[in-house]
């Protein structure tokens, strides 16, 4: 056995800390090996010494126990628990009360909730066959409009041209003829 | 009477005399150890029904007596420390006691508290540990110290191997 090991069991032993079938086994060790019987006496002494030495004797009686104090503690035990029972009950009242009145409140204003909104028109903007380059307006869309409104003749390419000057201004057609 | 009264008065019949025993060894309580006794009683009866079951009733009242010897201390005076205990001489008596009693004062407070509550009201490991709120282990390594280092300092010889 460990030296130390050996040393915390004894230390155990001394204070009463060892269970009774450790002990045992502890004990017939010591039996077998005399230096550590020797360790486990000076061990046993010291703890002996210091037991004796902080076991001042105690002075004058108990006094009896003021049941009124406890009486009292009581007491005030059962009013905590009956406010406690008390805010619970209106802390539902309360929250019945409140979800009654949002609950009437809801029904007098479902009319004006239920007023369907205006259904705007379906924009340009959303046809399908747009170019995936298309977006709020580009040159492709503006041009794409303009052969729509124009006549499907076949000078009809020639006679409207595309003019744009510059990249900030907006592009324009030009009817050549 | 209510029943309740009377379960704690059982107790306080059993156990009342250690915990008094408790607060008179120290100095600075012993004037107010019937007071602070019933005041552990009185606080033990509000927490009743509170958190866990204790390891044991009387290692529950020794936990909260020690409470109650803090905050009176407190009150007393916010630097008060246990330690003049067991400094202080009482009676004429075997210098190697009163050496001993020195040396258990100059221990760390943890390791004292620890090894007064063995030593003065034989808790057990698993009391000890319930009235201070450590594990168990630390109290068996608080005490390990504690015996170690008496035994050092009240017996310097060289052990023979």
């Amino acid at each position: 056995m460990k030296p130390e090991t050996l040393e915390s069991l004894l230390i155990d032993q001394a204070l009463g800390g060892l269970s009774p079938d450790v002990d045992e086994l502890l004990t017939a060790h010591l039996v077998l090996v005399p230096e550590a019987a020797r360790q486990a006496g000076r061990l046993a002494a010291t703890v002996r010494r210091a037991r004796e030495a902080v076991a001042a004797p105690l002075t004058g009686p108990q006094r009896p126990l003021a049941a009124s104090r406890l009486q009292s503690v009581l007491k005030a035990q059962r009013w905590r628990v009956l406010a406690g029972e008390g805010m619970r009950l209106a802390a539902c009242l309360a929250l019945g009360l409140a979800l009654g009145w949002m609950g009437h409140s809801v029904r007098r204003a479902a009319p004006v909730a239920a007023t369907p909104l205006p259904v705007l028109p379906a924009t340009a903007g959303t046809d399908p066959s747009a170019p995936p380059a298309a977006g709020f307006w580009s040159l492709a869309k503006l041009e794409t409009a303009q052969l729509r409104r124009a006549p499907s003749s076949a000078g009809a390419a020639d006679r409207y041209r595309l003019r744009w000057d510059s990249p900030v201004k907006m592009p324009s057609v030009e009817d050549n003829q | 009477m209510d029943a309740r009264i009377e379960h704690w008065e059982r107790l306080y019949r059993d156990v009342g005399p250690a915990l008094l025993g408790y607060f008179r060894r120290q100095p600075a309580l012993a004037g107010a150890a019937d007071d602070l006794l019933q005041d552990t009683f009185e606080r033990a009866l509000r927490r009743a029904g509170c958190g866990e079951p204790p390891v044991s009733q009387r290692a529950y009242l020794f936990g909260i007596a020690r409470h109650v010897g803090i905050d009176a201390l407190r009150r007393q005076r916010p630097q008060a420390e246990l330690a003049p205990e067991m400094a202080a001489p009482s009676r004429a008596e075997d210098d190697r006691l009163e050496a001993m009693r020195l040396a258990i004062g100059g221990l760390p407070e943890p390791q004292r508290e620890t090894l007064l509550l063995k030593l003065q009201q034989d808790l057990s490991y698993e009391e000890i540990a319930a009235v201070l709120d450590i594990p168990v282990g630390t109290v068996r390594s608080r005490l390990h110290h504690a015996v170690r280092r008496l035994r050092e300092q009240l017996n310097p010889e060289p052990e023979s191997s």
